[in-house]
């Protein structure tokens, strides 16, 4: 089956849209004589820059990485925001993206959203506000495939039908005897099915990026099912308007890698449609053994922002859906502040129990002094109980947020 | 696209799956052949020599009493693996109706039984009661057809013979039973019977008394005294059910059935016609329904007796409990019993014979007069001795032994007599 896949994969490029897509380091001598010409291609002035920290390679504005040049600070990854970019050859396919998914959060509305994501926390870092975030934000476009093509096959799968059966819960209590309720339940009766299926399908999701469900779980609130995540059917065709000044990420699965997936998308196709030729409720165990005819690849490009704060060493991104709206990103507080907030009630409570000492040992002499030497001492206490806290919260806040620990 | 272009291990479908109609266009779909459906009707026919065949009790297969040639039944047996059925409308709308073999029905104008017979079958007695107003009429089609039935396996003659012993045993009987005439009135009755199985979920919460002695301080002296600790508990008990028996039938006594049950499930085959060729079968007139209702509440009863037993006391108040029904499921069965119905001194007696077991049981007139002197018998030693120690006790101090000697003994004796009065009482009990 997979040589069936990769055959047709690798097939369709003569007649389909797509020829391939390489990722910057995957360069041959003779791939590197055939480095895409991006500006030329897309119509944009994009460049396609590397990062050496986190792997990625994206396309970014010509005239970001040029601002940098001969700076002492080199532009940042536009993903991970913890290393900087390198120029790179770029191998991609010969022709631009076919679609784009347009805007629905237009930059002037993102500062509302942002400013509503950063509020209600202690210890805010002062990066950490919308103003700052949105002197940072940039468009960032996320690649997917969409595939259309022709399933030839025979399937096996087992179908549920939806009934109801009768229960009943009886209940007995001393005086009272029993009664008696019936339950109606809900159940799935399975049969086997087998079949042949000769369909076409248009705008099966595929990934192109390697991490393409993590990505998708951050902008859809944990959801990685695509429709969850983004309306598609809002996309429209490309224009370089749509990628100037954004960072694109460059795919990692060209169509050959990204096969599998697409394959699992036609087998989910196909089976909900069995499932719906049997008038059936459910499907499971759903097995196709088909040829794939008719691929045609297609390039769509997904709207998001990007932007970053920085907290302690550390820098941290922030990704906003740029449909939905939907923010991802990790909240810190300020540990600094907060020692610092920490070391000063410290202060203040040591002052106060050396105070109160020195009038309780006064009060010797001098009965009444001594009432307000106790006074101080227990607030001194108190305050001296207290003092930790701004800087265990925070801590306990930070740990909470953790992006391992939430994982 | 042709077959040779698919890759074998899906196509082509696998055996007895049939084309269905599919509602995409381009999706060609395949299911399961549905269960064939036995012919409407069929005869039992020896293929030799064209005489009416019957399934033979001795033999376990159908056997030609003119020419003795045998032909098997390919029917599986299924014992308690039988196809049960979940309570759902559509579980009832897809069952099979009718016996699938060509029956007519006997009814008892005196009591109201129906039996269906082969149609050849000429009889003008009931089984049931030994009327000899029976009227034959045509099978009325509107009855499920049973899953499973349990064949035969004792024959005419053994079951005479444990009749005429079972008739002939017990000194409380009149010794003409057995000369009576029931023996050649024996007749093989399948009979209805709903099996119900379900898994019940009890939960109990209830005040349990622990016993504790203690002592206490009362007049002066210490004392000991048993207290009761009430706390309140709770648990949840898990009680499986399986083929619990019901009778589909108000037709024969629930008090002789119970003596002739049990029967061995295990011994359930699929229902196949065959094995009512040369039998008579009661089809069922209590309901699914009205038969799930008695078995569940024998379950619960159950479930509320192992919650009981669950508290761990014999001390428990405030007692109150929730059972949940799951997995409850029904089947119909058949039951193999001989049914006799005799006549002495003008009143009418039942027996009953378990087809598979061969246990008796039924209804025996009693001679009373015996029973009375049996109970006088056994009362008057206690009677006559304490008599005697009463008069004894008047002329001195002897009589107090007597006394106490004839109540021991009238107490034996009216236990005596209270066994025979109930064993006399329950064989004449319907």
């Amino acid at each position: 089956m997979q040589e069936a896949g990769e055959q047709n994969a690798g097939g369709r490029g003569q007649g389909g849209k797509m020829q391939e897509a390489r990722g910057p380091d995957a360069g041959s001598e003779e791939r590197e004589q055939r480095a895409t010409d991006v500006a030329a291609v897309w119509g944009a002035a994009l460049t396609a820059v590397h990062c050496s920290h986190c792997g990625e390679a994206h396309l970014v504005p010509e005239d970001a990485l040029s601002e940098t040049e001969g700076n002492a600070i080199p532009l940042l990854c536009p993903f991970c925001f913890q290393g900087p970019v390198t120029p790179q050859p770029a191998y991609l396919r010969e022709e631009p993206p076919e679609q784009v998914l347009p805007y629905s959060v237009p930059e002037r509305k993102l500062a509302g959203i942002l400013d509503q994501w950063t509020r209600g926390m202690w210890f805010r870092p002062a990066e950490l506000k919308a103003g700052a975030l949105m002197q940072r934000v940039r468009r960032y476009l996320i690649p997917l495939w969409l595939v259309d093509g022709r399933v030839e096959g025979t399937w096996r799968a087992d179908v549920g039908f939806d009934y109801q059966a009768v229960s009943y819960q009886d209940r007995y209590s001393d005086g009272r005897g029993w009664s008696s309720q019936e339950v109606k339940e809900g159940r799935v009766r399975w049969e086997p099915r087998v079949g042949r299926i000769s369909r076409a399908y248009e705008n099966l999701v595929a990934p192109a990026l390697d991490d393409h469900r993590a990505l998708m779980a951050r902008l859809g609130d944990g959801s990685t099912e695509l429709a969850e995540v983004f309306d598609l059917s809002q996309r429209t065709g490309y224009s370089p308007e749509a990628v100037t000044g954004a960072a694109v990420r460059i795919p990692t699965l060209e169509p050959e890698a990204a096969w599998p997936g697409a394959e699992a998308a036609f087998a989910r196709a196909a089976g909900a449609e069995c499932r719906q030729a049997a008038g059936a409720e459910h499907v499971r165990d759903f097995t196709l053994e088909a040829e794939y005819d008719d691929l045609n690849w297609t390039l769509l490009l997904l709207p998001a922002y990007v932007t970053w704060y920085r907290e302690g060493e550390r820098v941290w991104p922030v990704l906003v859906n740029g449909q939905s709206g939907r923010v991802s990103g990790v909240r810190r507080a300020s540990t600094r502040k907060a020692n610092v907030t920490s070391l000063i009630l410290g202060g203040v409570a040591l002052l106060l129990f050396l105070v109160g000492g020195l009038l309780a040992l006064l009060g010797a002499a001098l009965p009444p002094v001594s009432v307000v030497g106790v006074v101080l001492l227990i607030v001194g206490l108190l305050l001296a109980v207290v003092t930790p806290i701004p800087a265990i919260g925070v801590w306990a806040f930070n740990r909470r947020s953790s992006p391992h620990r939430r994982r | 696209m042709n077959d040779t272009d698919h890759p074998t291990a899906l196509w082509p479908p696998p055996e007895g799956f049939v084309p269905v109609p599919s509602r995409v266009d381009g999706i060609e779909l395949y299911a399961p052949a549905p269960k064939e459906e036995p012919e409407e009707t069929r005869t039992f026919k020896c293929r030799y020599c064209g005489g009416t065949i019957a399934y033979s009790a001795t033999q376990r297969q159908l056997t030609c009493p003119y020419c003795g040639r045998m032909q098997e039944l390919d029917a599986e047996e299924v014992g308690q693996a039988a196809a049960e059925f979940e309570f759902t409308l559509q579980t009832m709308e897809r069952r099979e109706y009718g016996w699938g073999e060509e029956r007519r029905e006997l009814v008892c104008e005196s009591c109201g039984a129906v039996v269906a017979v082969a149609p050849d079958v000429l009889t003008s007695t009931c089984a049931f009661c030994g009327s000899h107003r029976v009227i034959a009429r045509d099978v009325t089609g509107d009855l499920l057809r049973p899953t499973a039935l349990v064949p035969f396996v004792v024959d005419q003659d053994r079951c005479q013979a444990q009749v005429a012993g079972w008739l002939g045993r017990g000194w409380m009987h009149p010794p003409e039973l057995r000369s009576v005439r029931v023996l050649r009135e024996l007749t093989g009755v399948y009979l209805p019977f709903w099996t119900f199985d379900a898994r019940i979920r009890a939960d109990w919460k209830a005040e349990v008394g622990t016993e504790r002695t203690e002592r206490y301080y009362s007049d002066g002296k210490w004392k000991t005294r048993t207290v009761i600790d009430w706390r309140w508990r709770s648990g949840r008990v898990h009680l499986p059910i399986n083929d619990y028996l019901v009778a589909g039938t108000t037709h024969v006594s629930r008090v002789i059935l119970r003596k002739v049950v049990p029967f061995d499930l295990d011994g359930l085959v699929e229902y196949d016609p065959g094995y009512l060729a040369g039998w008579q079968a009661k089809a069922y007139d209590v309901q699914l329904q009205e038969s799930w209702e008695i078995a569940k509440e024998e379950m619960r009863e159950q479930a509320k007796r192992a919650c009981y037993s669950d508290t761990g006391s014999s001390h428990v108040r405030n007692f109150q409990m929730t059972a949940d029904f799951a997995d409850e499921r029904w089947r119909y069965v058949l039951l193999p019993v001989y049914l006799a119905s005799y006549r002495f001194e003008d009143r009418t007696f039942q027996v009953m014979v378990n087809g598979q077991t061969g246990n008796v049981a039924g209804q025996k007139p009693v001679t009373w007069l015996r029973v009375w002197l049996a109970i006088a018998a056994m009362l008057s030693p206690g009677a006559c001795l304490g008599l005697l120690g009463l008069l004894t006790l008047a002329l001195g101090g002897v009589g107090v032994f007597g006394l106490v000697g004839g109540f021991i003994l009238l107490v034996a004796g009216l236990i005596g007599a209270i066994f025979v009065f109930q064993k006399a009482r329950a064989s004449e009990e319907v």
